[in-house]
């Protein structure tokens, strides 16, 4: 419920419904609503947004469009039961534009 | 490529005036992107340690969650987390890394995570919520981290066009424009004096 708790969780029953339990907002969507939520979202008072990674080739655009601004901040979370890594591939691609090389995976 | 200037004194002025901004321009945005890049290195360290640890943490947390939910009714479970009894709200502000906004967040959690009866519920909710209680200030750190690294991103790229605009285009156009208008005019004072010369030589002759 917008309003209550400053973060929300994005993202299919089975990985908000834990979320609800330790206090974060919750918004299910699945693949159909999720860019109508995300929209929504961006519209409310959450300051931070985590979704599900599974989701992130569909909302890619959207966030794109929204990039220079602060709040709400959409962060990519790991799905229940999938390992996409869109997560490291968002954070891979900001590092490769900011410095023209990926560096993410170098070992310190 | 020359600029569409008139090869005049004050033109001449003015451009040099103009590359002397622009070079020392130049110079700030250097250092200003050689400043973002190491912030975003420090912030990649950062990032990568955290997000493994929290996706870590969050698997875990998940696979638990379904336990719970397999060992015990599934509808317990989710009556016993539909009405949480903590609260999760942040304080949400903003700082500036080399003028660029980032934002600053603080979580601050109160009240008890377990608010259910015991006999209908698995023990592994209560291993899962409580992993997720000690994630959550990491996660909401990760968010803070990452959106700073989203904004410094775009801001070098702005930077860097803006350095290679000066370095390739402003800087040299107007270095060759001064150029021309310092060889026009002197080409223009040759001309005066041979004239000049030429009328002496007519007068006296």
């Amino acid at each position: 419920m917008p309003g209550l708790t400053e973060i929300c969780i994005l993202g299919p029953r089975e990985l908000t419904e834990p979320f609800r339990a330790v206090g974060l907002g919750e918004a299910r969507a699945d693949e159909s609503s999720v860019l109508e939520k995300a929209r929504e979202l961006a519209l409310s008072n959450y300051k931070i947004v985590f979704y599900a990674e599974g989701f992130y080739p569909l909302l890619r655009d959207f966030l794109l469009k929204r990039k220079g601004r602060m709040f709400p901040t959409f962060v990519p979370i790991p799905s229940v039961g999938e390992e996409e890594r869109y997560a490291m591939q968002r954070v891979r691609e900001l590092i490769k534009k900011a410095i023209g090389v990926d560096v993410y995976l170098e070992v310190k | 490529m020359r600029l569409n200037v008139n090869a005049t004194r004050m033109e001449l002025l003015k451009l040099r005036r103009r590359l002397a901004i622009a070079e020392r321009g130049y110079k700030l945005l250097k250092d200003k992107l050689e400043e973002l890049m190491r912030n975003v290195y420090s912030l990649v360290d950062e990032i990568r340690d955290m997000r493994r640890e929290v996706e870590a943490s969050l698997r875990k947390a998940s696979a638990r969650y379904a336990l719970a939910k397999a060992q015990r009714d599934p509808k317990a479970t989710d009556i016993a987390t539909s009405l949480p009894a903590v609260k999760l709200s942040i304080e949400a502000g903003t700082r500036r890394i080399l003028n660029v906004k980032v934002p600053i967040f603080k979580p601050k959690l109160q009240g008890r995570i377990r608010c259910y009866g015991f006999l209908e519920t698995s023990g592994e909710l209560d291993l899962a919520l409580q992993s997720l209680y000690a994630v959550l200030e990491k996660m909401v750190l990760l968010a803070e981290k990452e959106k700073a690294l989203e904004l410094l991103a775009s801001e070098i790229e702005r930077t860097r066009r803006r350095v290679n605009a000066l370095e390739y285009v402003v800087i040299p156009n107007t270095a060759e424009t001064i150029s021309f208008i310092k060889l026009k005019l002197s080409e223009m004072e040759r001309g005066n004096l041979t004239r000049l010369m030429r009328i002496k030589e007519i007068i006296r002759g």
